[in-house]
């Protein structure tokens, strides 16, 4: 099992680049969203095999955490689409950006 | 075990992929769902028994599900066109691959896991053996109220800052916006 | 000699000048005339009277002793050593510090002085010019320069006075600035100085950077007692510039020179003086008779030890003043402008004293200094007072019979034009001989130098006494010499009192052809410039003395035949010999000649740099930024999108960067 410890990481990596190609390139927030999740998962698997591999608890403790925090996040950002929605706007992040001219 | 890898990566990298591919928000969803299962499984291959069961309950069962909720009650039809030949996509997708391959490389090249499948970078007491043996809900439970138990406090506070704000920010406005 | 007092006492004499320039130049016109009438000469007859308490105080001292050097202020102060002793410390300073021996003291009597009276003469002359404050405010700052140029001992403040000096003079020269022939003329007197300038820097550079001291070291200095003391024979390594006639002490000699020569009007660089006479005649009393003119002069007897080392520059110089007397003698006697020929008898008069500090005889070219600034001045300023009276006009053939309406300005004119043409026993005939008993010492070999100094003598009678009869005696040529009326007191005053001077300062010093009962001239200045070579034979002396003042006499004849009693006719020259006429007429052709060779080159490269370098190149560079910078900054700007997702990408592109950059180095 130590040989997959590099397949773990790649698979993270690779969940990762994924994550951050959906934020760049969906226009759709909700889809964003779901992106950015990925990306947290990612981060998770490469924090478990990390533990797993120097046999600490950290990676599994910060993993718990991250949980949490990925669904507090969850909750707040929903929250603000579902304003968004009901006000009436449009559901695409390029209309929405107010920081163009 | 190599099998099972196996099968979960390829779970997990395909559910990955839908999420950012699918023409559907409600796809997307769903193959997050796929990707966090399998998640799951490589947790429970990591020997994090706890971890794997938590992320089916909590992420995968309670986040995921408000996820497609709200889906449905904003946008359940909706679809969107992906152009792939844009810019911003081709230099994405390059970018993407490129940090995919180099921390591919850093893995095989930087760090080492010797013969005896132990990692040579600083190893700590926890073993998988001595912790399924004093126990995994134990184990982790004591280190997180001792050694970490900082961090789990800010985040129950950070737990209680998202419900407030939740509920404020969907509050009925009277005078609409 | 009580330091403490002298330094006092020297700043008075300093400071005064420079308060009245300071506090007229700061009111910015706008005191009342009576208080412009009162600082103005007042300060400056303030500071005589602060340096004839030196004079007085110096006196006092036996003559080895009569030299104090004060130090105001260590301004810049690199130097390393002990503080006793002139050739003890070494390394840069420029300090201000300031020299007070007979030399120094002699010049500031005259600038003081003779500048004093000049000021009381302004207030009359100037009565009734709009620019009376600025004219007094620049008068101080001139004798602020000139005061601080003669009384400096560290050659910083020298050349800083020196410059000061020339811009002083373009000031006064363009001093009716609305005339472009005044502006120009003082454009040119400044551009003349400034070249002369160089010489002069370059000559400080090279002493600085070469000047060694007893034990070999490289001093470093330009404090001008420790360069004295080091150059010249004597158990010094290589006579501190090198062996005694060598090529470097001959080269700063040279560049010193070329300083001199534009600073006092010889040649090559004399032209801007006679286009000087555009500014108000006082100004040309002061600047052109008295003091700026005969800086020259004092720079070269000061720096005697260098000449004495280097006999081939002493040559140049002695050369090239006895030459430029002959031309400007020449030249004085066919100009019409009254100023002119005293300008061009100011040039004449100073290649003489060129040519006697070159030839060893300091003494006796500070004395004609001395008699030249009492009677040049008084030429000009009662030529003042006939031009005032006939409102402006310079011309002399519109003056005549001038002098049975002004008397005292007729008296003063005939004797100032004795003592300029070396008359016996007025100021000028005493320094005179002295100076061509110089020429006849310097070997019977040269002979010929007495007889050039001799021609230029004659010459000089005949031009002074030429204007002496057109413009004061026979008939009134216009309505305006008709009616002429004498001048204010305020005028006439300082002219009486440079007539007495004129007449009597002479027998300051009788000693020439070996005849020498009184000295106390060359005493006075000997413990500085020391003592000359020896004298001819005494009879060749006796014979040279009689002939030389023969033939003064004659050329006052000639020009009392041609033009009192009109025996002869004032055109034969210009009729049997036309071209020696033109070529006096025409100043020897230089203005002409630098014309063609300097000014339209140098014209023709400043209209190219204008034209061409300038918009295409500096603009185009200065330009070409701008709108490189321009371009740049647009095409950064496109950057910024406004997109939160274009943004996103841009910060996972960095850390794919850095993932590869530490992927190279770990690999």
């Amino acid at each position: 099992m130590s040989g997959l410890f590099p397949g773990f990481l790649t698979l993270s990596a690779a969940m990762f680049a994924l994550g951050a190609l959906g934020v760049m390139v969906r226009r759709n927030p909700l889809v964003m969203f779901m992106s950015i999740e990925l990306m947290l998962n990612a981060g998770n698997l490469a924090l478990v095999t990390f533990a797993r591999y120097t046999q600490t608890m950290a990676g599994q403790v910060f993993a718990l955490i991250v949980i949490a925090v990925a669904a507090s996040e969850v909750v707040v950002g929903l929250a603000l689409i579902t304003g968004v929605y009901r006000s009436g706007r449009r559901l695409d992040i390029d209309a929405l950006s107010e920081m163009r001219e | 075990m190599t099998v099972i890898f196996g099968m979960a990566a390829v779970l997990a990298f395909l559910g990955a992929v839908g999420v950012v591919v699918s023409r559907r928000t409600i796809y997307s969803a769903l193959s997050l769902v796929a990707n966090m299962i399998a998640l799951a499984v490589l947790f429970l291959l990591l020997d994090a028994q706890f971890l794997a069961a938590v992320q089916v309950i909590v992420y995968a069962g309670a986040v995921m599900v408000l996820f497609v909720f709200i889906i449905a009650l904003l946008a359940p039809g909706a679809e969107e066109r992906i152009r792939p030949l844009e810019l911003r996509v081709l230099v994405g997708g390059v970018a993407a691959v490129v940090f995919t391959v180099m921390v591919g490389r850093l893995t095989l090249n930087g760090i080492t896991v010797g013969a005896d499948g132990r990692f040579h970078g600083g190893v700590g007491p926890f073993s998988p053996q001595l912790v399924n043996a004093h126990g995994q809900v134990q184990t982790l439970g004591e280190q997180l109220f001792t050694t970490f138990l900082l961090p789990f406090e800010v985040t129950s506070l950070l737990l209680l800052v998202a419900a407030v704000g939740a509920v404020y920010l969907s509050r009925h406005r009277r005078t609409g916006e | 000699m009580n330091p403490t007092f002298t330094l006092v006492v020297s700043a008075i004499a300093l400071g005064l000048p420079t308060a009245g320039f300071l506090g007229n130049a700061l009111s910015a016109g706008r005191l009342p005339r009576r208080v412009v009438t009162l600082v103005g000469p007042g300060v400056v007859l303030g500071a005589f009277v602060a340096t004839v308490i030196l004079l007085v105080e110096l006196l006092a001292q036996p003559p080895a002793a009569r030299g104090i050097t004060v130090t105001f202020w260590h301004w810049l102060d690199l130097s390393v050593g002990s503080s006793t002793g002139a050739a003890a410390r070494t390394g840069f300073n420029a300090n201000f510090t300031l020299r007070i021996d007979p030399l120094s003291v002699l010049m500031m009597l005259v600038i003081t002085g003779i500048g004093g009276l000049i000021h009381v003469y302004s207030v009359g002359y100037m009565a009734g010019d709009s620019g009376y404050n600025r004219f007094f405010a620049y008068m101080n700052l001139f004798i602020t320069s000139m005061l601080l140029l003669v009384m400096s001992e560290n050659l910083i403040f020298l050349i800083i006075g020196w410059a000061m000096v020339a811009f002083a003079s373009y000031a006064l020269i363009a001093f009716w600035y609305q005339r472009p022939a005044a502006v120009a003329a003082g454009r040119k007197a400044f551009i003349t100085q400034v070249i002369g300038d160089v010489g002069l820097v370059l000559g400080t550079f090279l002493i600085f950077l070469n000047l060694r001291g007893s034990s070999g070291r490289l001093l470093h200095t330009s404090d001008l007692q420790t360069i004295f003391a080091n150059v010249g024979p004597g158990s010094h390594y290589h006579n501190g510039l090198g062996p005694m006639g060598g090529g470097l002490v001959t080269v700063i000699g040279i560049l010193l020179f070329l300083g001199a020569a534009a600073k006092s009007a010889q040649w090559p660089l004399h032209t801007w003086l006679p286009d000087a006479m555009e500014g108000p005649t006082p100004v040309s009393a002061l600047i052109h008779a008295a003091t700026m003119v005969t800086a020259g002069v004092y720079l070269i007897a000061r720096f005697h030890a260098i000449y004495q080392e280097a006999p081939v520059a002493a040559g140049v110089v002695a050369a090239v003043g006895i030459g430029t007397a002959l031309m400007a003698a020449v030249i004085g006697c066919t100009q019409f402008d009254i100023k002119r020929v005293i300008a061009y008898s100011t040039m004449s008069q100073i290649g003489l004293m060129m040519f006697a500090v070159g030839a060893g005889a300091y003494a006796a070219g500070m004395f004609q200094f001395f008699t030249h600034a009492c009677f040049k001045a008084l030429l000009f300023l009662a030529a003042g007072n006939v031009i005032h009276a006939l409102h402006d006009d310079q011309d002399i053939r519109s003056m005549g019979g001038v002098s049975a309406r002004m008397k005292v300005t007729f008296v003063a004119f005939l004797v100032g034009s004795l003592a300029l043409a070396g008359i016996p026993f007025f100021a000028g005939w005493f320094s005179k001989e002295e100076l061509l008993s110089t020429g006849l010492a310097l070997g019977p070999a040269v002979p010929w130098l007495w007889v050039i100094g001799v021609s230029v003598n004659v010459l000089t009678s005949f031009y002074i006494f030429r204007v002496v009869w057109v413009a004061f005696r026979g008939e009134p040529a216009t309505s305006l010499a008709a009616a002429a009326q004498e001048a204010p007191g305020v005028m006439l005053v300082p002219v009486v009192v440079l007539t007495f001077l004129a007449a009597v300062v002479g027998f300051l010093n009788i000693d020439f052809f070996g005849f020498h009962p009184v000295t106390l001239f060359s005493d006075f200045l000997q413990p500085v410039v020391g003592s000359p070579a020896g004298h001819a034979g005494a009879g060749v002396q006796a014979l040279a003395l009689v002939v030389g003042t023969g033939l003064s006499l004659g050329g006052l004849a000639i020009a009392w035949a041609v033009y009192g009693r009109k025996l002869v006719s004032p055109g034969l020259i210009s009729q049997r010999l036309p071209w020696l006429y033109q070529l006096s007429l025409q100043k020897f052709y230089w203005d002409q000649i630098y014309e063609f060779s300097l000014v339209r080159p140098t014209l023709a490269v400043a209209a190219r740099v204008r034209g061409v370098l300038e918009p295409r190149v500096f603009d185009g560079l200065v330009n070409g930024v701008r709108d490189g910078m321009s371009t740049l900054a647009d095409d950064l700007r496109s950057l910024q999108t406004g997109y939160l997702t274009d943004y996103a990408l841009i910060f996972f592109l960095c850390a794919v960067v850095g993932l590869i950059v530490l992927g190279l180095r770990l690999a």
